[in-house]
């Protein structure tokens, strides 16, 4: 009787352990802005960071590229990303996220332009979401490039890649 | 008969404690297999205190099928795909692995941009925002050295602008095409792009430039 129990409760154990063994979880990508470099060769020296972002000392715009380190998502999830930054009063950050493929060719951009009010400084977040890709997502390549306001008006904190 | 119904009962009980001591233990994802197995031999002891020898060997043998879930685990999921895909020829094809699925893949994204394109032709041309967006276009692909000579048509029709720009192999346009996104960013946020190449081996890139849904109908 008791070795009949044991092997009955054996049974519902291992279909209780089964399923959860095979649960898997991705965590977000969550990188630096101090990993931005100048965009273009010239403007090395109009680049400083701090230990927590990316700003521009130059008094003109310039822009910075970052890589966006990210993992292959499953199908028909969609891309997405946060942007986090700080802009001085009346100063504005316009970002670009790039998703280019194993080739090199370029599949998609989303843009947005983020100002703070004239008033007083504003610390934000965008959120970027791409339109599904077909097929399973395994080449795709992400980098961000910022244009940054001059004179240190702006900073990058950060980029996210959101892996569900 | 009554004995039996009582053992039963313990029995039932016995099981559901166990679930849920599976069930906590396997949502400690950080704990390692070897810390999962020693917890087991602990709640082992503990049950050997109570005083049920019987609920010691059952929690015994819940520790070692644990052990054999997690070597099965193991073996189900070898580090190298390419092995997992030999072994079982009825398994998914990694495109990192195997050109056939990634000829595939190709075709799926040829498949999407042709899509992409009719959805573009199936809109009906809203002459304000058109003429206002193109405009808007042009001048940003006028503005910018590199681009100008390579652009090769604009046409805007209700949201959608699709630009075409000759592809010349320098790899200018991996830098132009951002910044001009960025550039055209207040009307046009979102692209999707895709490289195509006629019979004589010529590129163009193509670009689906977007405005965003809450836009209104008026030109920006």
């Amino acid at each position: 009787m008791s070795s009949k129990l044991v092997i009955l409760g054996s049974l519902l154990v291992a279909g209780t352990v089964v399923p959860f063994s095979d649960t898997a979880n991705a965590d977000n990508l969550n990188t630096s802005g101090v990993i931005c470099q100048n965009f273009n060769a010239s403007q090395a020296l109009d680049i400083d960071y701090f230990t927590n972002a990316v700003r521009n000392i130059n008094a003109a715009a310039r822009p910075v590229i970052c890589s966006v380190p990210r993992s292959p998502l499953p199908l028909n999830v969609i891309p997405q990303y946060f942007v986090d930054g700080r802009n001085n009063a009346n100063t504005c950050t316009a970002c670009t996220v790039t998703m280019y493929r194993f080739t090199g060719a370029i599949a998609a951009t989303q843009s947005f332009n983020q100002c703070a009010p004239a008033a007083a400084p504003l610390t934000w977040r965008r959120v970027v979401a791409f339109p599904t890709l077909p097929g399973p997502d395994t080449f795709e390549y992400a980098s961000v490039l910022c244009t940054l306001p001059g004179a240190g008006a702006g900073l990058l904190y950060g980029v996210t890649a959101v892996q569900p | 008969m009554k004995r039996s119904y009582g053992l039963l009962a313990i029995a039932a009980l016995l099981i559901i404690g166990l679930c849920g001591i599976v069930y906590r233990s396997v949502h400690r994802d950080a704990e390692a297999p070897a810390e999962k197995t020693s917890s087991a031999k602990q709640a082992a002891g503990g049950a050997a205190t109570a005083g049920s020898a019987e609920l010691a060997e059952l929690r015994q043998e819940l520790a070692q099928l644990r052990r054999q879930v997690w070597t099965q685990g193991l073996r189900l999921g070898p580090a190298d795909p390419a092995q997992a895909t030999s072994q079982d020829p009825t398994a998914a094809k990694n495109p990192s692995t195997d050109p056939e699925a990634r000829v595939e893949q190709e075709r799926k994204y040829k498949e999407y941009m042709a899509g992409v394109d009719a959805a573009f032709r199936k809109e009906v041309t809203d002459p304000a925002w058109s003429s206002a967006t193109s405009s808007v276009v042009q001048t940003a692909l006028v503005a910018d050295n590199d681009l100008r000579p390579l652009a090769r048509s604009v046409e805007c029709r209700a949201r959608t602008c699709r630009v075409e720009i000759a592809d010349d192999g320098s790899g200018k346009l991996g830098k132009s095409i951002p910044m001009f996104a960025q550039e055209v960013g207040h009307s046009l946020p979102s692209v999707t792009a895709d490289r195509v190449e006629d019979a004589s081996g010529a590129a163009t890139m193509v670009l689906y430039m977007t405005r965003p849904e809450e836009t209104p109908e008026t030109a920006p």
